[in-house]
């Protein structure tokens, strides 16, 4: 009976991902909740998780500003080669 | 073979909408190089069915048609890549011990920083993005595909052609990846 109650760590930190893609069943959520409230571990990793969202969310948009190509050059030189291998 | 006429045209769209096509597959992507040669095949594939161009239509919305798609074949390969290989079963199990339990050297710990600030830190965004590119490139894709959608991840599983337990599996992995690199070259440094 206890066992079923038990989910390992690793099936815990997995169901913490898959809650970000779809909804969890009740029993998923009731084990989630009742193993993060034992296992400080996996309520570390909960909660780090949502930190590591942020920082690629915050990453991604970094990439945008910084490595966003303004320079016209860089554009031409990209339509140069796109019209010369139309041609071919 | 595409005719002279044709040819005429499509010249002209290159110049004049291959700076839109590339900001949107940059967009999508976070990926310069991926990014331009995703316009790339998208004219190539423009110059293949100009013939079947109709001249109601919207010749960037043409275009950005077979760009979506060629998005969406980008993605797919990736995704079709990761679960054909083994390895990534063996890498999760060796952040566990039998029992699914945390192995000692890789069970979290409080991170002790002000997780808020960190980006404002450039030498951590350093070290995050040399984290994120050791991803293998899939994993990359998948991360990269959550975070950038503004749709629901729901409905990303569904155009990518693979089931959630497919795609959150491929996120339990790459994060587990992800916060053990942070950790050995920043936290517990």
């Amino acid at each position: 009976m206890i066992k079923t109650l038990i989910l390992s760590c690793k099936k815990a930190t997995e169901l913490v991902e898959k809650r970000s893609i779809v909804s969890l069943s009740f029993k998923e959520t009731v084990l989630l909740h009742v193993h993060t409230a034992i296992c400080d571990a996996c309520a570390t990793y909960q909660k780090q998780s949502v930190v590591i969202d942020d920082m690629l969310k915050q990453s991604l948009h970094h990439d945008r500003l910084y490595n966003y190509p303004q320079q016209n050059d860089h554009l031409n030189l990209l339509i140069d080669t796109i019209i010369e291998k139309i041609k071919k | 073979m595409v005719s002279l006429a044709h040819e005429k045209i499509l010249e002209n769209w290159v110049k004049k909408y291959t700076g839109d096509l590339f900001t949107w597959a940059f967009h999508k992507t976070s990926n310069r190089q991926t990014a331009e040669d995703l316009v790339q095949e998208t004219f190539l594939v423009a110059a293949e069915k100009i013939e079947h161009f109709r001249n109601e239509s919207q010749p960037k919305t043409w275009l950005f048609g077979i760009l979506k798609n060629k998005i969406a074949d980008h993605y797919k390969t990736a995704v079709k890549n990761f679960s054909l290989n083994p390895e990534t079963e063996d890498f999760t199990n060796s952040f566990f011990e039998g029992d699914g339990h945390w192995k000692k050297d890789f069970m979290p710990h409080e991170w002790n920083s002000d997780e808020e600030k960190l980006f404002d830190n450039n030498e951590f965004v350093v070290v995050f993005h040399m984290c994120m590119k050791k991803l293998p490139p899939q994993w990359f894709a998948c991360m990269t595909m959550k975070y950038l959608e503004e749709k629901e991840p729901k409905y990303v599983c569904q155009e990518l052609g693979f089931s959630p337990t497919n795609y959150w599996q491929i996120i339990h992995r790459a994060k587990l990846q992800l916060r053990h690199c942070l950790e050995l070259h920043w936290f517990y440094e």
